[in-house]
C-alpha cells in the first residue's frame, strides 16, 4: 500500500466572505476597481490597473488554487453579475498565445535553473557521506523535474509547444530569477551556503503556514467601476504584465498564482469571445477557451517516479490548477498547512515541503522530534522561519569536492583532456534535453531516454569533479549549451 | 530462564517472505468478538468488542536489520552496500552479517566430499555424496535479500508428477513406492498466485508469456494483468531472440520448438493502467472457516513500493545489476517491505504509526519445541536461545508458553526441520519428534542443478547490465520427456561470464599474465571480450528422494550449542541425463547462433558428475526445498495442504520445505501463494481460540 | 622528448612518472586515471605494500622509458622491451594494470572506494555491479554514452 503523501489536517469549516457580505460593505473608501474594469475599462489609470491586479489576483487565486469553488462562483458572480458595459475591443482581440508562451517559458527557464544548482550540490557530495542530506536534495532534484514536465503540459494544453532544448532556453549562471529577488542561483558545490541558497529559492510567500480559505489581509471593500484618467489604454501587453512581476513578485510560488491569474483572464476573454458574455461560474470557465492543444502530447502519470509529487495532465482550466497546486504545494507548503507542529504527524511518511528539508540539513536537524512550543501563537500556527530542534541530522560539510563556483567550459581551454571532458559533459546534457523536447514534442517515449541520459550525466559531473583544476579548486559540470 | 509474560496470539520464527506475509495478513484481521469471526481491520469499526492479534516474531538475526524506520532502516541497509563493495568473493551472502550465533549456509565453505569423511567446514555438515550447493541467509527479511527476484508460477503438471508421468519414489528406508502429487493443484492455487504477484509486486506481460503446456494461456492465466509492465527485456535478449525465433532444438525425444518469454519477475516497473487500483488481501467468512479474496474496491491507484526507508526510492529498477546479492535502491523485492506493512499501520491521520500488538525479538535462536501429550500434542513451549551482540557468544536461555497460542515455523527449509528434528517426546510407542510421525522432516531436500553453458557472441551483447535475467527459454518445462528426465527452465543470463568464470577479474588476469598485454591493446582486447559474452543457463529439477536429507547429530553443534543441518545429498541419473539433454540443447543454440563455446567442466569442480562418459559440472540455485512437505495424508507427509502439521493441533509449518515436488520454477511465488492460502487455516483457528 | 604529464595539486614527481607509466600501460589517458578520483590513493598504496627499492626502480626504469621516447610506438616497443621483457618489472607492471581496472592488490580491494572507481566496466560500456546505474531501461539498448 502506497505511503500517504501530505497529511492535511482535518480544518474546522471556517465561515467566509460571502459574496452577500461582500457587497453589503458600505463603499466608503474604495481602493480597488472591479475584474470587468481591470479587463475592459480603458479609461483606467495605470495605478489603478496594478492595484486592480494586486486584488484581483490575490483574491482568485487564493479561491482557484485552494479548490473553493463555490466561493469562487460567489466572487465571480458579485463581479461580473451586472454585466458589463465596455467592452473593449483591443483586449478581446489580444493574441494571447506569445504573452502566455513567454510566461510559460519564463516558468520553465525557472524550473530549469534550479536543477542544474541542485544536481550539482548533490553530486558534488562525496560517496558514501552525507546520505540523508543526498536523499532530501536528490528528491527536490526529482520533483522540479516534474514541474519542468507539467509546465510543457500546460503549454501544450494551450495549443503552445514548450522549448527546453535551444540555447535561449538554457539558464546560465550565475543568475537571478526572473522575479523580484536579491539573490543568485549558481553551480555551487555542497555547502551551508549553497543550502541557503536553495532556501531562498524554496522560499514561502507566506510568513505563516496557515489553511486561509479566504485572505483576510486583502482589502474586500465594494467594487466599483472608477473613471480616474480619460485616456484610453490597454495595459495587457507582456511588458506590463513582466513589469507587475518583477516589482510584486518575491518567490516562484508568488510567481505562480500571477502566472495562474494570467491564464485565468486569457481565459475568460476567450469564453467571452466565444459565447459572446462573460463566464458565470468555475464550470463554464472549466469548458473550452484558450485549451485547443493535442491531448496526445500529454506526459501522464504513470511516466513519472522517483518522488512524491503527482504529475498531472493538462487539458482545461481544471488541469492548469492541479499542476500548479502541485508545484506550489511541492515547494513551499500548501496554504493548507502541510506544517503542522504537532510531532506526530512528522512519522513516517509524512512529507516535508522541500523548504523545511532544506531547513533540516542547514541547521542538522529534524523537524520530528523538536519542541515548537515557544514558537506557536494561539492558532498553532509558527513562523516559517522557525528552526528544527529535533533528531540531530548528521551532516559532513567537509566531504564534497571543492568545486570552482560557476565553472565554465572555457577555464579548461589549457587542458586538452579536461576541455573534452567538460565537453562530454554538456553534450549529455543537450542530448537529455533533447529527449525531453521530443517527449513533449508527441514522443513520450522518449522520457525514458532522457532518464538514462540524467543517469550518465551523474557519472561525468563527477568525475570532472575529481579533477584538480589549480591550487584551490576542483573542475566540476558546467551544464552549457553546445552542438552535437 | 526468562518466561514472557503478556499472552501472545501467534508465535512466528523467521522473519522472512513467510513469516513475513503471515505476520502481515493476521495483522490486517481483527477478532471482532460480538459477531465471533475474524473480519479486515479496514471493516472494523471502533468499538469496544474489536480484538487485536498479539503477534510476536522471532529472528535469529541482528536486531539492526530489523530496524524498519526510515533513518535506521536506510543506515543499515547502506552497511549492507559498503560491506558488499569490500567483499572480495561476492557471493550471494557477501554483504550481510556473518553470524558464529546464527550461522548460514555460504557457498564458499563447500567443498569436496572424501567419504566417508564429512565437509565440515562452515555451517552445513556435508556427507554428500555430492555437496548441496545452495546457500540462504538468516537475517531480518531473510533469503529474498539476496534473491534474484524471479517470479514464474509452476505449471499445472508440476503438481502431478505421478499422475502424468508415473513418477513415484521409495518410501523412507523400503522398497515400497509411494507418489509424489500434491494435496492441491495449480488452479486452486491460482487466485493466491495473484494474492502474492501482487504482494511482491510482480512485473510482467501476461499476453507475452508462453509455455509448453496443455492449457492455453486464458484459461492459464484468466482475465488477469500483473501488476506491472514487463521489465524490459535486454539487448542481448534481442540479439538471442532474432537467432532462434522460429527454430528447434532436437533432444533424444524429439523436436521442441523454442519459445523465447520474457521472465515475469518481483522487481518495480511501470505500473500497469489495466491493473487499476491497488488491492487488499482480505478474509471473508464461509460456513465454516475464511476465504481470502483480492479485494479490489480501494480508491487508489496501484503504485509501486519502493525501499522501506523511502517509498520514492527504488520505484523501477535502476539498472544496478546487482540483484544478486543486493539491491541498492530497493527496486526488486524483499520481505523487510511486507514486514514493515506489518509492523506501521495507519493512524486515523493517515500517517504510519507503529502496531503496537507486533513484536519483533531478534537475536533470537529457536532450536526446540515442547510436546504436551496431555493436551492433544499441543505445542506447549517454544524454547530459544537470546545473544546479546554481534561479538559476543554468550546467550540468555529463554522459552515462551504457547499452549494457548498458535506457532508457526518460518525458518526456512533447513532450519525448520532442525527445529523439529531437536525436540522429541516420549510417547506410548517411544521416543517421537515433533510433526514427524511420516518420518518425512528432513527428508526429500531437493534444489535446482543449474547447469551453465558460456561463450563468445559474434558481435558485442553489452552484457552486465540490467537485472539478472529478463528473458526465459520456457520450452523444457514441461513435455513427456519427464517420464525420463528432468525438466527444466532456460533464463538467459545478463551478466557474462561472472558466476561460472568470475569474469571480468578473471579476464584481466588471463589477457595480463598470459598474454603479456598492455596499454590500448589490453584495452581493445577487453573490451572486444567482455561485451561478447554470452551465459546460458539450465535450471534442471530435482525429484524428491527420502535419501537426501537433513538430520541432526549432537556431534555437531554451533557456538549457542545448537544442532548444525547434517546433510546426505545425492543426484540420479533422472537429473543426470537431463544435465546430458541440456549439453545438447545448449550446443545446438550456440552452434546456430554463431556462439563460439568456451564451456568448460574440471573435476576441480564442486559439483560434477560423469554421465556416459562425460562430466557435467553445476551450480545451486539458492534453492532450499521440500524438506516438510506437505501431502494429502498424515501418513506420508508432515502438513496437510494449509502448511499445518498433522500431528499438532497448534503447529504450522511454512516455507519452500512444504513443496512436495520442485517443478522448474524459483520457489519463492509458489512458496508465498500457499503460504498467504495458510492464513485461512491459521484465522480459523484463531477465531476458536479468541472465543475461548 | 619527455612526455611526463605534471599532476596538478602533487608536488613530487615521481607521481607523474606513475601516472603517465600507468596510462601508457592500462591504456586510459591520465585524465581518466584521474576521473577515479583514487589516483594519489594508488600511488601512496603501492607506495606502502612494495619494497621501496623495487618501486623506485619500476618508477626510474619508467622514467627513463617515458622522457627518452619520441612517440607512441617509440614508447610501445620501450614498455615491451624494459618492462613486460623483465620478469620483476613485468609483475609489478600487471599489478599497477589490475589495482586501475579492478581497484584490487593481490585480490584485496585498497579501500572503500576502489571497487566502484575499476576502470574494467568502463571499457566495456557497463558498470561496477550494485554502483553507477545507469537507469531503467537502460539495458535494453545500446549503452548510450558509449560512442557506437
Amino acid at each position: 500500500m502506497r505511503q500517504k503523501l501530505i497529511n492535511k489536517t482535518a480544518q474546522p469549516q471556517e465561515t467566509l466572505l460571502t459574496a452577500g457580505r461582500m457587497a453589503a460593505r458600505s463603499a466608503v473608501v474604495t481602493e480597488a476597481v472591479s475584474l470587468p474594469s481591470l479587463l475592459f475599462d480603458s479609461t483606467l489609470s495605470k495605478e489603478d490597473w496594478m492595484e486592480g491586479l494586486k486584488h484581483h489576483s490575490k483574491t482568485l487565486t487564493n479561491l482557484l488554487l485552494t479548490n473553493q469553488i463555490k466561493e469562487f462562483n460567489a466572487y465571480l458572480q458579485s463581479q461580473f453579475g451586472s454585466g458589463v458595459s465596455e467592452l473593449k475591443k483591443g483586449l478581446i482581440e489580444i493574441d494571447y498565445k506569445p504573452i502566455l508562451q513567454d510566461l510559460l517559458q519564463t516558468a520553465i527557464l525557472i524550473e530549469h535553473s534550479t536543477i542544474p544548482p541542485y544536481l550539482t550540490a548533490l553530486y558534488s557530495i562525496k560517496d558514501g557521506t552525507n546520505a540523508l542530506a543526498s536523499q532530501i536534495i536528490r528528491s527536490v532534484a526529482v520533483e522540479e523535474m516534474l514541474h519542468l514536465i507539467m509546465v510543457c503540459n500546460v503549454l501544450n494544453a494551450i495549443d503552445i509547444q514548450p522549448s527546453v532544448n535551444k540555447q535561449e532556453n538554457y539558464p546560465t549562471y550565475p543568475m537571478k530569477l526572473p522575479m523580484n529577488v536579491d539573490f543568485y542561483v549558481g553551480l555551487e558545490t555542497f555547502s551551508s551556503n549553497s543550502i541557503a541558497t536553495f532556501i531562498a529559492i524554496e522560499s514561502p510567500g507566506k510568513p505563516l503556514v496557515k489553511a486561509p480559505k479566504y485572505d483576510h489581509d486583502t482589502d474586500t471593500s465594494a467594487l466599483y467601476t472608477q473613471r480616474a484618467s480619460v485616456q484610453e489604454n490597454n495595459f495587457w501587453t507582456l511588458e506590463n504584465m513582466k513589469g507587475f512581476i518583477m516589482e510584486n513578485v518575491h518567490t516562484i510560488g508568488e510567481y505562480y498564482d500571477v502566472l495562474f491569474f494570467y491564464i485565468v483572464i486569457f481565459q475568460i476573454i476567450a469564453y467571452y469571445k466565444e459565447h459572446g458574455q462573460l463566464p458565470a461560474n468555475f464550470e463554464e470557465l472549466n469548458t473550452g477557451g484558450i485549451f485547443t492543444g493535442n491531448p496526445a502530447k500529454q506526459i501522464r502519470p504513470e511516466q513519472y517516479y522517483g518522488s512524491g509529487g503527482k504529475l498531472h495532465s493538462v487539458e482545461a482550466l481544471v488541469g492548469v490548477i492541479a499542476v500548479f497546486e502541485e508545484i506550489k504545494g511541492q515547494g513551499e507548503g500548501a496554504d493548507d498547512s502541510i506544517f503542522d507542529v504537532d510531532p506526530s504527524q512528522f512519522e513516517e511518511g509524512a512529507e516535508l515541503a522541500h523548504y523545511f528539508r532544506f531547513k533540516e540539513v542547514f541547521h542538522e536537524h529534524f523537524y520530528l522530534g523538536g519542541n515548537y512550543e515557544p514558537f506557536m501563537d494561539e492558532n498553532g500556527m509558527m513562523p516559517v522561519t522557525t528552526p528544527p530542534t529535533g533528531k540531530d541530522l548528521p551532516v559532513d560539510w567537509n566531504e564534497a569536492y571543492p568545486m570552482k563556483p560557476n565553472p565554465k567550459l572555457e577555464d579548461y581551454i589549457k587542458n586538452k583532456e579536461l576541455y573534452a571532458q567538460g565537453a562530454e559533459f554538456n553534450k549529455t546534457y543537450k542530448r537529455l534535453l533533447d529527449a525531453i523536447q521530443s517527449a513533449v514534442e508527441g514522443n513520450q517515449r522518449e522520457l525514458e531516454k532522457s532518464i538514462m541520459y540524467m543517469y550518465a550525466l551523474k557519472e561525468q559531473a563527477v568525475n570532472l569533479m575529481k579533477q584538480p583544476l589549480d591550487a584551490q579548486n576542483n573542475a566540476g559540470p558546467t551544464f552549457e549549451y553546445i552542438n552535437l | 530462564m526468562n518466561q514472557t509474560h503478556n499472552k501472545k496470539d501467534v508465535i512466528i520464527v523467521g522473519t522472512g517472505i513467510a513469516g513475513s506475509l503471515i505476520a502481515k495478513l493476521l495483522s490486517d484481521h481483527v477478532f471482532d468478538a460480538a459477531k465471533g469471526k475474524m473480519i479486515h481491520r479496514a471493516d472494523a469499526g471502533k468499538s469496544d468488542s474489536i480484538k487485536e492479534i498479539s503477534i510476536l516474531m522471532y529472528e535469529a538475526g541482528l536486531e539492526a536489520g530489523l530496524e524498519l524506520d526510515s533513518v535506521s532502516s536506510m543506515t543499515t541497509y547502506n552497511e549492507y552496500i559498503r560491506t558488499f563493495y569490500r567483499e572480495e568473493a561476492k557471493v550471494p551472502n557477501s554483504p550481510y552479517p556473518n553470524l558464529k550465533q546464527a550461522p548460514s549456509p555460504n557457498v564458499l565453505d563447500m567443498e569436496h566430499i572424501v567419504q566417508p569423511f564429512p565437509d565440515k567446514k562452515g555451517y552445513l555438515v556435508q556427507f554428500g555424496p555430492m555437496p548441496f550447493a545452495s546457500d540462504a541467509i538468516r537475517v531480518g527479511g531473510g533469503t529474498t535479500l539476496h534473491w534474484l527476484g524471479t517470479t514464474p508460477r509452476m505449471l499445472p503438471n508440476d503438481f502431478k508428477l505421478t499422475e502424468k508421468y508415473g513418477i513415484t519414489i521409495h518410501k523412507p528406508d523400503s522398497k515400497e513406492k509411494t507418489p509424489i502429487n500434491w494435496p492441491i493443484d495449480y488452479e486452486e492455487l491460482r487466485p493466491y498466485y495473484e494474492m502474492a504477484e501482487f504482494e511482491i509486486g510482480v512485473s510482467g506481460d501476461v499476453s507475452r508469456q508462453e509455455y509448453p503446456i496443455d492449457e492455453n494461456m486464458e484459461k492459464y492465466y484468466g482475465n488477469y494483468v500483473f501488476p506491472m509492465e514487463e521489465i524490459p527485456q535486454s539487448y542481448m535478449d534481442h540479439k538471442i531472440i532474432e537467432g532462434l525465433k522460429g527454430t528447434s532444438v532436437k533432444l533424444s525425444s524429439g523436436e521442441i520448438p523454442l519459445m523465447m518469454v520474457p521472465s515475469p519477475q518481483g522487481r518495480n516497473s511501470i505500473p500497469n493502467p489495466k491493473y487499476g487500483k491497488t488491492r487488499i488481501i482480505k478474509a471473508e467468512p464461509k460456513e465454516s472457516g475464511y476465504k481470502l479474496v483480492l479485494d479490489s474496491s480501494e480508491k487508489e491507484e496501484y503504485k509501486a513500493l519502493g525501499s522501506v526507508w523511502n517509498p520514492y526510492m527504488g520505484e523501477r529498477c535502476e539498472g544496478n545489476a546487482s540483484c544478486v546479492p543486493i539491491c541498492p535502491v530497493q527496486a526488486k523485492y524483499n520481505a523487510l517491505k511486507t514486514l514493515k506493512k506489518a509492523l506501521y499501520k495507519l493512524n486515523d491521520h493517515e500517517n504510519l504509526k507503529r502496531n503496537p500488538y507486533m513484536q519483533i525479538q531478534a537475536q533470537s535462536v529457536v532450536y526446540r519445541l515442547s510436546v504436551d501429550q496431555n493436551d492433544k500434542d499441543k505445542i506447549s513451549k517454544v524454547h530459544l536461545r537470546r545473544y546479546t551482540s554481534k561479538e559476543k557468544t554468550d546467550f540468555i536461555e529463554e522459552s515462551i508458553d504457547t499452549s494457548d497460542a498458535i506457532v508457526i515455523l518460518a525458518a526456512n527449509a533447513f532450519e525448520n526441520p532442525k527445529i523439529l528434528l531437536n525436540s522429541p517426546y516420549t510417547t506410548q510407542n517411544g521416543v517421537k519428534t515433533a510433526a514427524n510421525s511420516s518420518d518425512q522432516v528432513g527428508r526429500n531436500l531437493m534444489d535446482h542443478m543449474v547447469m551453465l553453458t558460456w561463450g563468445l557472441f559474434p558481435e558485442p551483447v553489452y552484457p552486465y547490465r540490467g537485472p539478472g535475467s529478463t528473458t526465459n527459454i520456457s520450452s523444457f518445462r514441461d513435455g513427456n520427456f519427464r517420464g525420463e528426465f528432468s525438466a527444466w527452465i532456460s533464463p538467459l543470463d545478463n551478466w557474462g561470464w561472472g558466476w561460472p568464470a568470475f569474469s571480468p577479474g578473471s579476464d584481466v588476469a588471463y589477457f595480463i599474465s598470459e598474454e603479456n598485454l598492455f596499454g590500448a591493446e589490453l584495452r581493445e582486447t577487453l573490451t572486444n571480450r567482455l561485451s561478447k559474452q554470452v551465459l546460458f543457463h539450465f535450471e534442471i529439477e530435482q525429484l524428491p528422494n527420502p535419501n537426501n536429507r537433513v538430520t541432526i547429530n549432537d556431534q555437531y553443534m554451533d557456538v549457542l550449542g545448537i544442532p548444525r543441518p547434517v546433510i546426505h545429498y545425492e543426484l540420479t541419473e533422472y537429473e543426470m541425463k537431463a544435465m546430458e539433454q541440456a549439453k545438447h540443447a545448449s550446443d545446438q543454440m550456440f552452434k546456430r547462433l554463431g556462439i563460439k563455446d568456451f564451456t568448460k567442466y574440471t573435476a576441480a569442480d564442486m559439483n560434477s558428475v560423469m554421465y556416459n562418459g562425460v562430466r557435467y559440472s553445476y551450480n545451486g540455485a539458492g534453492h532450499i526445498v521440500g524438506t516438510h512437505r506437505m501431502g494429502s495424508t498424515a501418513e506420508d507427509s508432515v502438513t496437510n495442504s494449509y502448511c499445518k502439521a498433522w500431528d499438532h493441533p497448534n503447529l504450522y509449518i511454512v516455507g519452500a520445505g512444504n513443496m512436495t515436488t520442485l517443478g522448474t520454477s524459483n520457489p519463492t511465488l509458489t512458496l508465498s501463494a500457499f503460504t498467504i492460502r495458510s492464513v485461512e487455516s491459521i484465522l480459523a483457528d484463531l477465531e476458536i481460540q479468541l472465543k475461548k | 622528448m619527455n612526455i611526463i604529464n605534471k599532476i596538478l595539486n602533487v608536488d613530487d614527481y615521481y607521481f607523474d612518472v606513475f601516472m603517465s607509466i600507468s596510462e601508457a600501460l592500462a591504456g586510459f589517458t591520465v585524465n581518466e586515471l584521474q576521473s577515479t578520483g583514487l589516483a594519489e590513493t594508488y600511488y601512496t598504496y603501492v607506495l606502502k605494500s612494495l619494497e621501496a627499492a623495487t618501486f623506485v626502480e619500476f618508477l626510474t626504469v619508467s622514467k627513463n622509458i617515458l622522457e627518452n621516447s619520441s612517440g607512441e610506438e617509440e614508447l610501445k616497443k620501450a614498455i615491451q622491451s624494459e618492462i613486460i621483457g623483465n620478469a620483476g618489472m613485468n609483475e609489478i607492471a600487471g599489478k599497477v594494470i589490475t589495482m586501475w581496472y579492478l581497484g584490487t592488490w593481490e585480490g584485496s580491494y585498497i579501500n572503500d572506494l576502489s571497487y566502484q572507481e575499476g576502470l574494467v566496466w568502463n571499457l566495456m560500456h557497463s558498470h561496477p555491479p550494485g554502483a553507477k546505474q545507469p537507469g531503467y531501461k537502460s539495458w535494453n539498448i545500446k549503452p548510450v554514452n558509449s560512442n557506437l
